[in-house]
């Protein structure tokens, strides 16, 4: 025993001792400033802990009230923690390794608001890329709302007035009253004529020879009322022909007409796989693209790449690695059991489950990392993930399965065009995802049952006549399957929407479209033909008029005209004149 | 504030001019000489200073040695990385260094390192050499050196007075 320094021994094992109690004392708080401040450079956002509790004999952290902020959302945190315990293996940390058995993270939750601001004083400020595109090939949106824009500028138009037979029967019934009254006028002036000619043949007579040189000029006179005559009579004999030539006109016009009708309300076929994509596109694609999104955001934390294990190179030498010693990774947490609320598709929904096998080197460890998750309330999900860092390639699958899920009453499509609303449904949902790396492939299978839509059509004019046809329609409509193929990179998913619901409602579409729009056709071509059937008896009925006024207004001149040639009349101061006496 | 600068310079004369044995002095020194020769931040390392200051052996020369030793210690890494590799590699040891190594605090040991162990069997292999040489140094070289430290005040203010009572007579 001579050869130790007790004095030296004992006071340096009492410091030992009280360095062990200061270790235990004070490791919490050295751990809180550890996370913190190793969070927050790894965020980019304020991390905040409440308490943390760490004893280094019992190999045990516990942290309260872990708040990390969102760097892209300050005023929200990413991610909420109200109770952190992990036990680790003391042999294991006496071998180098974090390793734990099991730990627990209670009262987790998400996206929850804060009341001050999470922004690092020094980070800048990151684009919040909340508002991403749209999920849906934008193409499907644009189809079907060009699909609807069509089918109402098709009836905004005034068809009717486009009709060449209606506009061709107003302007004969404008015309022709006009022809009539022109000829008329020259009747009435070939009448007023003959009439002065025979006042003054007669004055002439009383005295011949005052008046010879008028009476050498009568018969020129009345020569020249015979031709205006006879002119006026061959007019009037030309109308009957004129009038079935325009008859003929407007016949045509009519065929013409039916013809353009038929054009304008030609009404191609939507196409239902497009329609699906319109109707169904966010509604469906959305909560996936949320999940999608989750997976990001839950890849940050397993090891993004396979990560080979080198060793610390050694300041000096070489450290061996010994044949048959256990190879284990330097950090592994077997199973940590999860709590906490989230919100899916907008819902929220309680979420308790267990993370198995993470560990920051999965090559050592040979055991994809797994989660398992269930909510509990109105949306009965299970996800099932599995992530292998094991091999050289990274390789995920997510499996999120809920049957008998209650949908919430929701309105497909966009307000104020073709919108339907569908009351609350039960359905089954299974979106199953397999990423390679940043490649993506997944299916999601909707399965709807006891359908209950209502349309809302707003398309001018047709958009009540449509909706009720519609109605009818959709009303068969009991059941709908729905599958999206996903494809792309996790960063630009894209989403490929077939569903029965869009081929359903495409024929529904259609055929009451069809329905409406033959009714609307029926209805012009009825509208013009009875409009120009009316104008053409007017005309019929006014030529009729015409006809007798005018053959009694050129009966007057022709008599007369008559009795001055001496052709007829008893008259003897006129048909017997010395006309013929005097100029023979 | 003086009296703790010069401190490192008193414990160099208190290395040779002490009250200890020349034993002390030379078992000290060989201390000093292994754990500077090893690399630090091990289980050797540590267990190897515990030693140093928890034995009756002569600090101030094994501080010296550790001193002097780190300081040699790299030049040294070529032979001694050959000594550990070989070593590390015997077939034979194979299984126990395994066993070893999944032992509690068998990483911390640092024997996995071949500049570690070469360096640690370097040191074992030239321990007697240095504990004998050490002794007869110390013999040797401290009457000689207390007489010269107390003809000068400098000498006599570094070394203390106790070692100036001592050698002055």
């Amino acid at each position: 025993m001579r050869f130790f320094r007790f004095s030296y021994i004992v006071p340096r094992l009492v410091l030992v001792v009280l360095l062990l109690v200061a270790t235990e004392i004070g490791s919490g708080y050295l751990l809180q400033w550890g996370i913190i401040s190793g969070g927050e450079s790894v965020v980019g956002a304020k991390v905040e802990v409440g308490r943390v509790k760490a004893s280094l004999l019992e190999t045990r952290v516990a942290i309260r009230d872990l708040a990390v902020a969102n760097p892209r959302s300050p005023m929200n945190n990413l991610v909420v923690a109200e109770r952190i315990e992990i036990d680790f293996d003391s042999t294991a940390l006496l071998r180098k390794k974090l390793i734990a058995d099991y730990g627990v993270i209670s009262g987790l939750d998400f996206g929850t608001q804060r009341e001050i601001s999470g922004a690092l004083p020094e980070a800048p400020p990151m684009a919040d890329d909340s508002s991403s595109p749209g999920w849906v090939k934008p193409m499907a949106t644009q189809y079907a709302e060009a699909w609807l824009a069509d089918l109402e500028g098709r009836f905004s138009t005034d068809v009717h007035q486009q009709l060449e037979s209606v506009r061709l029967a107003e302007e004969l019934a404008e015309r022709w009253p006009q022809k009539y009254k022109d000829l008329q006028s020259k009747a009435k002036a070939i009448k007023a004529q003959a009439k002065q000619l025979e006042q003054d043949v007669r004055t002439a007579k009383t005295n011949p020879l005052r008046h010879a040189e008028f009476l050498t000029q009568v018969p020129q006179r009345v020569g020249e009322l015979q031709r205006s005559l006879k002119s006026l009579q061959g007019e009037v004999k030309a109308l009957p022909d004129q009038l079935k030539a325009d008859q003929a006109r407007i016949a045509q016009a009519r065929k013409h007409d039916e013809q353009l009708i038929r054009e304008k309300l030609k009404l191609g076929d939507i196409d239902g796989k497009e329609l699906s994509n319109y109707l169904l596109g966010e509604k469906i694609t959305a909560p996936a693209g949320e999940v999608i999104s989750w997976v990001r955001w839950a890849r940050q934390f397993v090891p993004p790449r396979n990560q080979k294990v080198v060793q610390a190179p050694a300041d000096r030498g070489q450290n061996i690695q010994f044949a048959g010693c256990q190879q284990l990774p330097d950090m592994l947490v077997k199973a940590v059991r999860l709590d906490g609320s989230a919100r899916l598709g907008g819902q929220p929904v309680e979420l308790v489950g267990v993370v198995r096998d993470w560990t920051n080197q999965p090559s050592l460890h040979k055991k994809p990392t797994t989660l398992e998750l269930t909510t509990k309330g109105g949306l009965p999900l299970t996800i099932q993930a599995t992530f292998d860092r094991s091999q050289l390639a990274c390789r995920d699958e997510i499996q999120c399965t809920a049957s008998d899920l209650l949908l919430p009453k929701t309105a497909l499509g966009r307000e104020g065009k073709l919108q339907l609303a569908v009351a609350p449904t039960r359905a089954d949902v299974v979106l199953t995802l397999h990423l390679v790396d940043d490649k993506l492939e997944g299916k999601l299978e909707l399965t709807q049952g006891a359908l209950n839509i209502k349309p809302t059509v707003a398309a001018g004019a047709l958009g009540e006549r449509l909706e009720t046809a519609l109605t009818a329609s959709i009303g068969r409509i009991e059941k709908a399957s729905t599958t999206v193929d996903i494809t792309g990179t996790l960063d630009h998913p894209q989403f490929d929407l077939h569903s029965t619901l869009g081929e359903h409602l495409a024929t529904a579409i259609s055929q009451a479209a069809k329905d409406v729009v033959a009714s609307e056709r029926q209805r012009l071509l009825a509208l013009g033909q009875q409009e120009m059937d009316a104008q053409l008896a007017k005309l019929d009925n006014e030529f009729a008029a015409f006809q007798s006024k005018v053959a009694t207004e050129l009966k007057g001149p022709g008599e007369i005209l008559a009795l001055l040639t001496g052709q007829r009349g008893n008259d003897p101061q006129i048909g017997q004149s010395p006309f013929g006496q005097l100029f023979k | 504030m003086l009296t703790l600068l010069l401190h490192p310079v008193r414990q160099l004369f208190g290395a040779v001019l002490a009250n200890d044995s020349p034993r002390q002095v030379a078992w000290g020194f060989t201390l000093g000489m292994m754990l500077g020769m090893v690399p630090k931040g091990n289980l050797i390392a540590v267990v190897l200073g515990i030693l140093l200051c928890a034995l009756r052996v002569n600090k101030p020369a094994g501080l010296l040695a550790v001193a002097l030793f780190s300081a040699i210690s790299p030049l040294c890494d070529g032979l001694t990385h050959k000594i550990g590799d070989r070593l590390l590699h015997l077939p034979n040891l194979q299984g126990f260094y395994a066993w070893l190594y999944d032992q509690p605090l068998g990483p911390f040991i640092g024997f996995h390192n071949t500049v570690t162990i070469g360096s640690l069997m370097l040191a074992l292999y030239i321990s007697y050499p240095c504990y004998y040489g050490a002794k007869l140094a110390f013999a040797r070289i401290a009457p000689p050196l207390g007489r010269w430290v107390v003809r000068y005040r400098l000498g006599r203010a570094l070394a203390g007075a106790q070692f100036a009572a001592r050698f002055g007579g």
